[in-house]
């Protein structure tokens, strides 16, 4: 009896480690340990015997039927992750084949530029106002202190639509316009498009500029510095960058000064960048000179400010190494995608 | 403005080197743009005199000369055609090395010795109006150093005078600047003026007082013929980047960039009477010493002799008064023309000359008689000739010293920032020739005649900044009043619209905003363009009523570099009204987009763009603005779009916008392969946003169905959704169309539309038979539609 148990496990074993399908497995599972299977079968038989027997007998036949068990669930296991293995191998692609993409596209270099200018000033408290790219002569000249005779004059290359109206020269009559609108304390930053009628390697007919303009009681000339250090830091991303003050002439400052940064490419050894100098001039600004204010009724002994301004296309060139104005208004996409 | 740093030297000295000379000009306002050599690198040239010319035996075009150098004679073999016995000229030894780096040796040319060369101008980095030898005068020191003699260890300094500093435009200018900003003083060369030795005057009378305060005459006769102006003021010239012409207008060039005075001659024997300074009469009209003929108008001021115009006064002389040659007999003029007198008036002309760019920012009225003493001085000792007596005109005025500026130095701590002594300031500003009283810590302060930029106590900051230096103006910020400077939330800002096109794949292009005005035609027919007056193409002649045409312009750019798929957009202002005066100029978004819809892939069909790609791109933009809900098109005519492939954009019901194909005779305009679709839309349409606003969130299950409809292909999607809509009622919250078939099996005229439906309850459950009863009813609705569902 007990020989022939052995028989059946060992050979339930061998079968159920040989089985090579889930469907072998289940034939199996039925074969020996079904209602008709040889386990139940050989329980059947535990009623014959002397009780003695039949208790060892039957704790026996537990084990046998719960080692085949055992084995039944250990190899469906193994052939359902065999399986699981096989078919995730066969699923398997080349992952360094590319994507399928629809590519971002850009803004251009000069929005770029000028959202970062504009940002560091709104985060500076000035808010963004705009004006008129056809201007009236008297915005764009005569109350920036630019009267008809003025030599300045002759520097501006003046686009015409007649004796009064003209595409505006530099963004500052938005400042004429800001100040018409507000009064101080007035903080603005105005960016925008601008005309000259000049047009050569190194002049556009059309760029842009951006206009800042603080107004308040006692604004200073050390305050005008002060901004002007913090702001060029901030766009250089350099904190203890070196920036000087020249005296210069613009007609609506006064004291004016063209301000120079350190040469972000030689760090002042002096290069071709610098022409030598170790320095850059990057804007123009002074304190709004009376006669401004004047002309937009405010009182000079009340009301001090500074203006800023500056050319974005010179900014974004000396950022990004862009060496040909023109390239900025070319649109040419093999141009505008390095700046995705 | 160009200037020898050793002319300079001679007026004043600073114990500075010509680079820390440069810094500190430029850091007082005076920018240095480049520092020259006066001659590039030689040495061992010497004057020599050529002792005899012989033909070269072997050579017609060579001489074998002797030249010598001093202390010895040498053989040298010359080509130059004005080589001459007697002639003395630049010897360059054996032994020299000459611009470029030339060495000169001892040499055979065609079989004759030559030790050494003769030199040209060129061949030593100089100028010069003739070829061939440079010609030295016969009192050059035979064996000096070249270099030595004239002066050519020397820097060009190039400066950029800003316009209100016209008192700087000379050597005098520039050495009473340097006296201030080194506290040196001024070596002024002593001018000693010619006795009159003859009793020749011209007379002359100021009529236009206002603009000409003071007019000097001078004759001076008997000039003999003469030969080249005298080589050290033709250097000091050459080194100004003027160029020599006649030795009298060389002589009055030399004195105006000395003295800062622009002086003119005239011809004596060419004038009709007496002169006069008037306004000239329109119409008139001269010829000017440029040979242009000048139609003038009556603001322009004359110096007119009894019968013409003899000058466009300060601007340019006239041609039949001019000094040539041969001229014995001139008449000086030195005079004051206010800056508002001359100015512009050169520029309407296209002219520029060195007087009017003087004038015009102002030159001190007290130089006039200086100058014209030290041009006479100048004139009879170099040239010869007899001076009559210097005649002032009748009808001018005193000058009037400038007025005074009162400068309380406790505001001036306020303006600058920092404190500076009174008695600084006053120092400082005496030293740039200001008079100064002072009263407590007030100054008044009377600016010397020459600084016509000196008006106001800001001026007068600016110039205590500037010799103080501006870098020492260092302060933190005191006080900044608190402000906010953020755009609306609900603010659709052109930056974010930016970011959203970008993310789509767009890049931003910048356009001109004055176009051609047949392309500006093309998009906009039938409305007049703003047009500029003196646009610098035709083709950018006109302002853009639209951003299309600029960025089609650049598709065609970027078809033309094969570019496969091209996706631009810009946003700028447009400009709508017929004329300037009547201009209104509002913004617009404007994107374009051809070629491929994807870059190339091995996974999926390459496909061009159409229009419902762009649509997509501008549905998304608008969500992302959004404005989604808010949104509608509708079928539109543009004839520079496809008749049947054009819509227009409305936002609440109100058209914001433009979306199409272009029409095919659009793209042969802009000479582009098509299709091209563009879309454009009014930025203040879309620029404001409702705040977002959150509802509760439904708690029962969202119920599909979809029906298969067959349409007729004439009833637009908008108004068969609108009309389900209408009759599903509030339970149907969604209604898409998600494929559609034409062809074998439906109806012409007729297309197969799978729409899906989706319905919401948002209190409770919806049951399949209240699906089905409105579903039916719409069906029975979309009947009068000759809408059926699909068999």
């Amino acid at each position: 009896m007990s020989n022939s148990l052995d028989t059946l496990e060992t050979d339930a074993l061998a079968r159920i480690e040989a089985a090579d399908s889930l469907d072998a497995l289940e034939a199996l599972r039925v074969e020996y340990t079904g209602k008709k299977g040889s386990i139940t079968a050989q329980m059947k038989t535990l009623g014959q015997l002397v009780p003695e027997e039949r208790k060892t007998q039957g704790a026996a036949i537990n084990a046998v039927k719960d080692r085949v068990i055992g084995a039944l669930k250990g190899r469906r296991e193994t052939l359902q992750a065999e399986a699981l293995a096989a078919k995730l191998a066969n699923e398997s692609i080349d992952v360094t084949l590319p994507g399928r993409r629809r590519p971002p596209g850009a803004k251009h270099p000069v929005t770029q530029i000028t959202e970062r200018v504009s940002a560091i000033f709104q985060a500076m408290g000035f808010r963004i106002a705009e004006g008129p790219e056809i201007e009236d002569d008297w915005h764009n000249f005569t109350a920036l202190n630019i009267p008809e005779s003025h030599p300045a004059r002759a520097m501006h290359d003046t686009f015409y639509f007649d004796a009064n109206h003209l595409l505006r020269t530099h963004t500052s009559p938005v400042q004429i316009r800001a100040m018409q609108e507000c009064k101080p304390p007035l903080k603005v930053i105005a960016p925008g498009r601008v005309y000259r009628c000049d047009s050569d390697m190194t002049h556009s007919p059309m760029f842009h500029q951006i206009e800042v303009l603080y107004l308040d009681e006692n604004v200073r000339f050390t305050d005008l510095r002060a901004t002007l250090e913090t702001f060029l830091a901030a766009l250089f991303e350099r904190e203890d960058l070196p920036v000087r003050l020249r005296p210069s002439f613009f007609p609506f400052t006064e004291p004016s000064a063209e301000v120079d940064i350190q040469c972000v490419h030689c760090g002042g050894d002096g290069c071709r960048v610098c022409k030598k100098t170790g320095w850059i001039e990057v804007l123009g600004a002074g304190m709004v000179h009376p006669n401004v204010l004047r002309s937009v009724g405010l009182d000079p002994a009340e009301v001090s400010g500074f203006a800023i301004g500056m050319g974005v296309e010179r900014l974004a060139m000396l950022r990004y190494g862009v060496d040909d104005l023109r390239a900025f208004f070319e649109n040419d996409l093999r141009f505008l995608r390095q700046f995705q | 403005m160009l200037f020898s740093e050793n002319w300079l030297r001679t007026w004043i000295d600073p114990q500075v080197d010509t680079e820390e000379l440069a810094h500190r000009l430029t850091m007082a306002g005076l920018e240095v743009d480049a520092i020259e050599p006066a001659a590039p690198a030689f040495d061992n040239v010497v004057v020599g005199e050529v002792t005899s010319v012989r033909p070269h035996p072997d050579a017609d075009k060579l001489r074998v000369t002797e030249v010598f150098d001093g202390e010895t004679t040498w053989q040298v073999v010359c080509g130059a055609p004005n080589v001459r016995e007697g002639l003395r000229a630049p010897l360059a030894r054996v032994g020299a090395t000459l611009p470029g780096g030339m060495k000169i040796k001892k040499a055979k040319l065609r079989g004759e010795p030559s030790h050494g060369m003769l030199c040209g101008a060129d061949e030593l980095g100089l100028a010069s109006a003739r070829d061939g030898l440079l010609e030295l005068p016969d009192d050059a020191p035979i064996g000096r150093d070249l270099r030595e003699w004239l002066d050519l260890d020397d820097a060009v300094i190039e400066l950029g005078i800003t316009p209100n500093r016209g008192d700087a435009l000379s050597i005098a200018g520039l050495a009473q600047e340097c006296s201030a900003l080194f506290d040196a003083t001024l070596n002024t060369p002593e001018t000693q003026a010619p006795e009159a030795t003859t009793d020749s005057t011209r007379a002359a009378a100021i009529e236009a007082m206002d603009a000409c305060p003071v007019y000097l005459t001078q004759v001076i006769e008997d000039i003999p013929a003469r030969g080249d102006t005298d080589m050290q003021i033709a250097e000091r010239l050459r080194r100004a980047g003027v160029s020599t012409v006649e030795p009298i207008v060389d002589l009055l060039n030399y004195v105006m960039l000395e003295t800062g005075q622009p002086m003119h001659a005239f011809d004596g024997d060419k004038l009709d009477g007496d002169i006069r300074v008037r306004w000239a009469t329109t119409g008139e009209t001269m010829v000017g010493l440029n040979e242009q003929e000048l139609t003038l108008d009556d603001d322009c001021l004359v110096v007119a002799d009894a019968a013409h115009p003899i000058a466009l006064a300060g601007i340019i002389g006239s041609q039949p008064s001019g000094v040539g040659g041969s001229t014995g007999r001139i008449v000086l003029e030195a005079a004051h023309f206010t800056p508002e007198a001359v100015a512009g008036r050169a520029r309407r002309f296209g002219l520029t000359t060195d007087a009017a760019f003087r004038f015009e920012r102002g030159v001190d009225p007290s130089l006039p008689r200086a100058a014209l003493d030290r041009a006479a001085q100048l004139i009879t000792e170099l040239l010869g000739g007899r001076a009559g007596p210097v005649v002032e005109a009748s009808g001018g005025r005193e000058l009037t010293a400038p007025a005074s500026i009162t400068l309380d130095m406790g505001w001036a701590e306020r303006r600058l920032g920092l404190p500076v002594a009174t008695e600084r300031a006053a120092d400082l500003l005496t030293r740039l020739g200001c008079e100064i009283s002072t009263e407590g810590n007030v100054l008044t302060v009377v600016p010397p005649t020459r600084r016509f930029d000196l008006a106001i106590p800001e001026d007068l900051l600016e110039e205590l900044a500037r010799l103080i230096g501006y870098d020492t103006f260092r302060a933190p910020i005191t006080r900044m009043t608190p402000e906010i400077g953020l755009p609306a939330a609900t603010a659709n800002t052109t930056s974010r619209i930016g970011e959203l096109m970008a993310d789509r794949g767009y890049f931003e292009a910048i356009t001109y905003s004055f176009i051609d005005r047949d392309l500006d035609a093309v998009i906009t027919p039938g409305s007049t363009p703003i047009e500029l007056a003196n646009p610098i193409a035709s083709q950018m002649a006109v302002m853009r009523q639209s951003l299309w045409p600029g960025l089609l312009e650049a598709v065609a750019h970027n078809q033309k570099r094969q570019q496969p798929a091209i996706r631009l957009f810009e946003t700028g202002h447009r400009f709508a009204g017929s004329t300037a005066a009547a201009a209104r100029e509002s913004g617009e978004l404007a994107f374009v987009a051809a070629g491929h819809v994807a870059p190339e892939q091995w996974g999926q069909a390459t496909r061009s763009v159409d229009f419902y790609d762009i649509k997509g791109d501008l549905e998304d933009l608008l969500e992302g603005l959004g404005l989604g809900p808010a949104t509608r098109f509708q079928g539109s005519n543009h004839s520079a779009l496809h008749p049947g492939q054009a819509a227009e954009v409305l936002i609440d019901g109100q058209p914001v916008g433009e979306i199409g194909a272009l029409h095919p005779d659009t793209l042969k305009a802009f000479d582009l392969k098509g299709p091209v679709f563009a879309a454009r839309l009014s930025l203040t349409g879309i620029g404001e946003r409702p705040l977002p606003q959150s509802a509760s969130l439904s708690k029962f299950p969202r119920i599909r169905r979809d029906l298969a409809l067959v349409t007729p292909t004439r009833l637009a999607f908008s108004e068969l959704s609108a009309a389900i809509r209408a009759a599903g009622g509030a339970l149907l919250r969604d209604v898409e169309p998600f494929d559609r078939y034409v062809g074998e099996g439906v109806a012409e005229g007729h297309q197969s539309l799978a729409v899906k439906l989706v319905f919401q309850n948002d209190e409770r459950t919806l049951t399949d038979d209240e699906i089905t009863d409105t579903i039916n009813h719409i069906l029975e609705d979309l009947r009068q539609h000759d809408v059926e569902l699909r068999g």
